[in-house]
């Protein structure tokens, strides 16, 4: 009798330990990089759903991200998932270390699913016609305006350069320490990204995704900046050291009555206490009245690495990352959400009440040159905004004859 | 005789092996640890290797004839050049100084020399964050201090030439600690009955000084000297966070110039050949301290 019992609890002990040893076999982990923590999609319903499935996050800072994923592939220990920006669609899809989706896209996302997502947020995710992410925030350029103070003065919203600089003058109060406009103009590539809407908007064009610098519209782009600070004096000579922390922050600060920032910035401006309708969004300004807006936007997505052994699971987060909750949840406070039905939730619209302007604006806008060699173009850019920023020597045709040459060269044209 | 000469030979020949026997298993971890990347760089200095071609392909010293012939290397030399005298003689003096009046019997000298060391613990890029706060032109410390003081304030990080004043400022604040610690260990190793009987013969301050604490540290202060020039010239993080290299390319150092044109232009091949012409450049003065200190 006990010996049948013996053998029975035997059996059972053996079977729970090979379904354990199952289970815990067949758990997968997938690394998943994000270029900031609050990239971080909420799991809890990701857990209940896909219990064998256990996501790490790590973050690995923005400005790290494209190098360290580099290095990483040669390594063999990229991630599984990342979060990309669009400018690194290019290179990593030309090095083969981001997966082309188009295949995988068809076999795991609807129809209805895949319209809800804004027709213009596919041209972020491809490089040479191949999708090689799942859109999620975009992110573009645009001018906050003091219009409190603007009505004060009796100043209609600035649409052309001249009436940015026409504001900024009757606004700017060099005793208070109040500047007329800030950008950014440090030495990294979101002074190239602030940059370029300015350079299309001035009517700059793109020759198979190079930015034609030498140019009629380059040139008066890069006298633009100069000119503000040397000329008009409406931006801070210490432009040249702004990264994006001081660009925002001096309007946010209440110690810029314009400034040309990242559009999610309208956001933090009504966490520091400006409310929306104190400060307005913009269009990009245009040089004459009767110009069109243009703008250039950059977009993070998400994307699987031709490294990942998982395949299968990587993409089920992806469809879970890129779903309209977490892209409430995530651009709600922050960038601006590439589905249509997050566009329609009346939350979103009590957190963002300009959303309209920026659904028009993002039909004014064009991605960031999509091409692998795109990181040392904007380095080139730098450079000449640099040049054209710390002093009024610098002769703005000369600049551009010098930045195309080398762009042309780091592109291989010449 | 010829027996205690061969004894003697051998004997040392023993001693000579049983030392390289001790000290083998550093060296077998400093040669992997910095032999290998060596190695692997200069190897790679040897290729055109890029983040489009990654396999690399043997173009020999082209490379090197590249660099040494672009007008940005030569720039960025020059101002590492600018960037470690002036870090370099600034840390030292201030050093000197800070360990010479450490060294005497002072009310809080134990919290002055705790405080002395902080800046060599706290990591690169934190004091770049620091003198930012401290520079930032609107925001900036030092700045609204100026302005306190109804002064001017200065373009720290914008202007050209304050933004590499800037950043030897930083650099001097981080070394100086390390030469005050190098420093005041020989000074305190100086037999006091030196100065004792200096002073008893009539010499000045600047006699004793010169003739009996110099030659006493001089073994001292070319450690520091040598460590100084190695970090200073292959100073990157606390100028890569204080300005990026910029305004413009005016601290753009040669290891920023490296960091970029590996790192930011994935050009891995040509960023290679800065690194050993960088070490190269650091083994050529190491060499000039030895000689000229002796």
């Amino acid at each position: 009798m006990y010996q049948k019992k013996f053998l029975i609890f035997c059996l059972a002990l053996i079977l729970i330990l090979s379904f354990a040893l199952i289970v815990y076999a067949e758990k997968v982990e997938l690394t998943v990089w994000l270029v900031r923590d609050r990239f971080a999609v909420d799991l809890t319903e990701w857990n209940e759903q896909n219990p064998n499935i256990k996501i790490n996050y790590e973050v690995v800072p923005w400005e790290r991200t494209l190098d360290k994923l580099i290095l990483a592939a040669a390594a063999k220990r990229a991630p599984d998932v990342v979060v990309i920006d669009f400018t690194w669609v290019a290179i990593l899809g030309a090095l083969g270390h981001i997966k082309p989706l188009d295949d995988l896209i068809e076999q795991y996302w609807t129809e209805e699913d895949l319209n809800d997502f804004l027709p213009a947020s596919w041209g972020f995710v491809k490089y040479n016609g191949t999708i090689y992410a799942m859109p999620y925030a975009n992110l573009g350029r645009t001018l906050l305006y003091r219009a409190d103070w603007f009505e004060e003065a009796g100043l209609d919203p600035p649409k052309t350069w001249d009436d940015v600089i026409e504001a900024a003058k009757k606004l700017q109060d060099e005793e208070k320490g109040i500047w007329g406009l800030s950008v950014r103009g440090k030495r990294d590539d979101g002074t190239t990204q602030g940059w370029l809407p300015i350079f299309y908007a001035m009517g700059g064009e793109f020759k198979n995704e190079i930015p034609q610098i030498d140019s009629e519209a380059g040139i008066k782009a890069l006298k633009l900046y100069q000119d503000l600070v040397w000329k008009e004096k409406i931006m801070s000579p210490d432009t040249v050291s702004f990264g994006s922390g001081e660009a925002r922050g001096l309007f946010l600060a209440e110690s810029a009555v314009m400034a040309i920032v990242c559009s999610h910035v309208a956001s933090a401006c009504v966490k520091a206490g400006i409310p929306y309708g104190n400060f307005k969004l913009a269009y990009i300004p245009v040089p004459e009245k009767d110009m069109e807006p243009r703008n250039v936007a950059t977009s993070f997505q998400w994307a699987i690495h031709t490294q990942t052994e998982h395949t299968e699971e990587a993409i089920k987060f992806l469809k879970y990352a890129t779903g309209t909750q977490a892209q409430y949840e995530f651009n709600k406070e922050y960038q601006q959400a590439v589905r249509k039905s997050v566009y329609e939730l009346p939350e979103y619209r009590q957190f963002k009440p300009w959303v309209d302007f920026i659904l028009e604006d993002m039909k004014n806008m064009r991605p960031l040159p999509s091409i692998p060699e795109y990181m040392e173009v904007s380095g080139i850019i730098q450079r000449a905004l640099q040049e054209m920023l710390i002093g009024p020597e610098a002769d703005p045709a000369e600049v551009a004859r010098t930045a195309q040459q080398e762009i042309d060269k780091a592109v291989g044209l010449k | 005789m010829k027996m205690s000469n061969s004894i003697q030979f051998f004997d040392r020949k023993k001693d000579i092996r049983f030392a390289y026997t001790l000290i083998a298993p550093s060296l077998i971890v400093i040669f992997s640890l910095l032999g290998y990347p060596l190695v692997f760089a200069f190897l790679q200095s040897l290729q055109e290797v890029t983040a489009l071609k990654p396999q690399g392909v043997f173009i020999g010293f082209q490379n090197y004839i590249i660099v040494l012939n672009e007008p940005l290397f030569l720039t960025s030399l020059l101002r590492s050049f600018i960037f470690v005298v002036f870090s370099l003689g600034g840390s030292f003096i201030i050093g000197l100084i800070i360990a010479l009046l450490l060294n005497r019997d002072i009310f809080g000298q134990r919290i002055f020399r705790a405080l002395v060391i902080l800046p060599f613990i706290i990591s690169e890029v934190s004091i770049g964050v620091i003198w930012q706060w401290l520079l930032t032109p609107q925001l900036g410390v030092i700045n609204n201090i100026l302005k306190q003081l109804s002064l001017s304030p200065i373009r720290w990080l914008s202007d050209p030439f304050w933004a590499m004043f800037s950043v030897i400022t930083a650099n001097i604040w981080r070394l100086t600690p390390f030469v005050v610690l190098i420093l005041m260990a020989g000074l305190q190793v100086i037999d006091k009955s030196y100065y004792e009987a200096a002073y008893i013969d009539g010499a000045s301050n600047w006699q004793t000084f010169k003739h009996i604490t110099v030659p006493m540290i001089k073994p001292m202060m070319l450690v520091s000297l040598v460590y100084l020039s190695f970090a200073s010239f292959n100073q990157f993080a606390t100028i890569f966070s204080l300005t990026g290299g910029g305004p413009g390319n005016a601290t753009e150092v040669l290891a920023l110039y490296m960091y970029y044109s590996a790192f930011k232009h994935f050009n891995f091949g040509y960023g290679s050949s800065i690194a050993i012409i960088l070490f190269i450049i650091n083994v050529i003065l190491s060499l000039i301290y030895s000689k000229s200190l002796k």
